[in-house]
């Protein structure tokens, strides 16, 4: 486990791909949760235009009067703020920290709930304001006292782990987001009446950090344990179009293994019993490469201390069906225990096993 | 990992689960079987409710109980994992224990027939529906089984209003708690009014001398309105 307390870290990575460095943002995040990464501050910047959207977050329509083939939409992991656009004028931020060594550090006058993303903004805009940058930080971004964004965050979170993830516009192109997006934007270099480098506002935003948290910040790079599971995200979530098109990527486990949840009755019936059993025989010889997770009806996402709860389990909750095998987010088998060598083909080749959930709400309705 | 290795809790009282020798009836459907966990107060799920949907077991368990005081069957049935903190499914429980109740008081003839009304008229009371229709489930279900034992419809004159009242009154009480909503809170409201109006309106002796308070569910309720709630309390 890595001791959180006095340990951050300026994470020392290069990618010129924008989207190996949302694989990163997400690595730092499931390790922080994980306990093996320490708290993470995290600055990239991208060659190419992009816009940066979450699930849910009702820009997909908005975004599309400045999409072209010069601009990439993609698809962040995220449940709260506003989509944003990126060129090569934005420092970008991946913040992945503990919230509870945030504590001290809340103040009163902090929005409940919303509390953290304005700490670690307002950390952030105390690097700004060496600037003479007159702006303050709001729970969703940074704003200039003319009501300007100057910097926008998105945010997720694992338990009482944060991944905040935005970015600042310094030199960005931004004529024609206000009517993309519908917001006063601004940028550092247009509010200082010159022209500001990103590099320097990284540095003096790092500043901002060090001093607020009162720690030296280390520059290591990424851990074995990050770079194997960037690498894996990399080719299973953000490397792929299925994820920013439909947003659709398998659910892995917390540290990027094969994910095989087992939906069980409480206590476990026989036939609960037996699926029990036959899958972890099944995965006997994959345990580096396999992780099972069994989630008891009833007891809710807090009855495993680490790993989160596939989602599916809700609908699978809501419609009865159960016993059920979901690997990776998918429901491939239910109701009946399956042969030991399915379940073993399924859990080494969970493509060639169909999501068999639509097939089952026939059955249930 | 073993199965065997874990360790069970009753969904009943909270005691730890043993593999006992032999048979033992389930606490809910009443159906004996070869018992895999039972705990020390002999409360036992059999193979098929631990399996069953809610709809099955609120039936099934109301068809075999000899309840009389509908607040007990209905935290019994509120305390099977099919039936969730909050959803449509505390309408049904709501519907069911007050029929079983006054069924096993043996002054309303309730059967199969009585049941099935009762499902077919609350399962259209859908999810959510408090807050975007303005009528809470649970009072509906109040109605609809003050409906069923007058024999009311739309047509009728004392007992279409007997019905309206009920509701009425039970959507009252549960407008004062305030939200969010809690679908407990609303079903231990429609029981406790809808049996003093059978008692005063009906005069059918059923009674409930249960009292919800402290709600063992506020654990599970994320939004519990603690302090503002009248059941709320350290167990």
């Amino acid at each position: 486990m890595v001791k959180s307390e006095g340990s951050w870290r300026l994470l020392d990575f290069d990618t010129p791909d924008p989207k190996m460095c949302l694989a990163v943002g997400e690595a730092i995040f499931r390790c922080r949760r994980a306990g093996l990464s320490p708290d993470t501050l995290y600055l990239w910047r991208t060659a190419k235009p992009i816009i940066l959207f979450y699930s849910g977050s009702g820009h997909e329509i908005l975004t599309q009067p400045i999409r072209g083939p010069k601009v990439e939409l993609l698809r962040v992991q995220s449940i709260a703020g506003n989509s944003f656009f990126c060129d090569s004028g934005n420092i970008n931020f991946s913040v992945a920290v503990d919230t509870r060594v945030l504590k001290p550090l809340l103040k009163k006058e902090y929005p409940p709930i919303l509390s953290e993303y304005q700490c670690l903004l307002d950390f952030v805009d105390s690097g700004l304001r060496t600037l003479n940058i007159q702006a303050k930080a709001e729970p969703d971004g940074i704003y200039t006292n003319a009501g300007k964004e100057i910097a926008t965050t998105q945010a997720a979170w694992l338990s009482d782990v944060l991944l905040l993830q935005g970015t600042i516009y310094v030199n960005s192109e931004v004529e024609n987001l206000e009517f993309a997006f519908k917001r006063a934007m601004t940028t550092l270099s247009t509010e200082l009446d010159k022209s500001i480098m990103p590099e320097e506002v990284a540095h003096i935003m790092v500043e901002g950090f060090e001093k607020r948290l009162n720690v030296p910040f280390g520059k290591p790079g990424l851990t074995d344990a990050e770079q194997k599971l960037t690498t894996k995200l990399y080719d299973t979530k953000y490397g792929t179009d299925k994820w920013h098109a439909e947003g659709k990527a398998p659910f892995l486990s917390l540290t990027g293994e094969t994910l095989v949840a087992l939906y069980v009755a409480n206590p476990p019936t026989s036939k609960c019993r037996q699926l029990i059993e036959m899958v972890n025989k099944a995965v006997s010889s994959l345990t580096d490469e396999v992780k099972v997770v069994i989630w008891r009806r009833g007891l809710g996402g807090q009855q495993q201390p680490v790993e989160a709860m596939p989602p599916v389990i809700a609908t699978l909750s809501k419609t009865n069906i159960l016993p059920a095998v979901i690997i990776n987010g998918e429901v491939k088998f239910a109701l009946e225990a399956p042969s030991e060598s399915d379940i073993g083909e399924a859990v080494r080749h969970p493509d060639k096993f169909p999501d068999i959930l639509g097939s089952l709400h026939g059955l249930r309705s | 990992m073993d199965a065997t290795e874990e360790e069970y809790f009753c969904i009943i009282c909270g005691e730890r689960l043993f593999s006992p020798p032999g048979e033992a009836a389930c606490s809910f459907c009443g159906k004996s079987e070869n018992a895999d966990y039972i705990c020390p107060d002999g409360h036992y799920v059999c193979e098929a409710c631990r399996l069953a949907s809610a709809q099955d077991v609120v039936r099934k368990t109301c068809e075999a109980s000899h309840e009389t005081d509908p607040l007990q069957i209905a935290l019994l049935l509120m305390k099977h994992p099919a039936i969730p903190v909050h959803g449509s499914e505390n309408h049904l429980v709501t519907a069911y224990s007050l029929l079983a109740a006054l069924r096993n008081s043996g002054a309303v003839p309730v059967g199969k027939s009585e049941f099935h009304k009762a499902n077919q008229r609350v399962k259209r009371a859908f999810h959510g529906i408090c807050g975007s229709w303005g009528v809470c489930g649970c009072a509906i279900a109040a109605g609809a089984v003050a409906s069923i034992i007058t024999g009311a419809n739309y047509l009728s004159d004392k007992e279409r209003s007997l019905a309206l009242i009920v509701a009425s009154k039970t959507l009252e009480e549960i407008a004062q708690i305030g939200g969010p909503r809690c679908c407990k809170a609303a079903t231990y409201v429609a029981i406790r009014v809808a049996v003093e109006f059978f008692k005063h309106e009906l005069a059918i002796p059923i009674r409930t001398s249960t009292d919800p308070k402290p709600c063992i569910f506020s654990k599970l309720n994320t939004e519990c309105l603690r302090g503002r709630c009248p059941y709320y309390g350290q167990e």
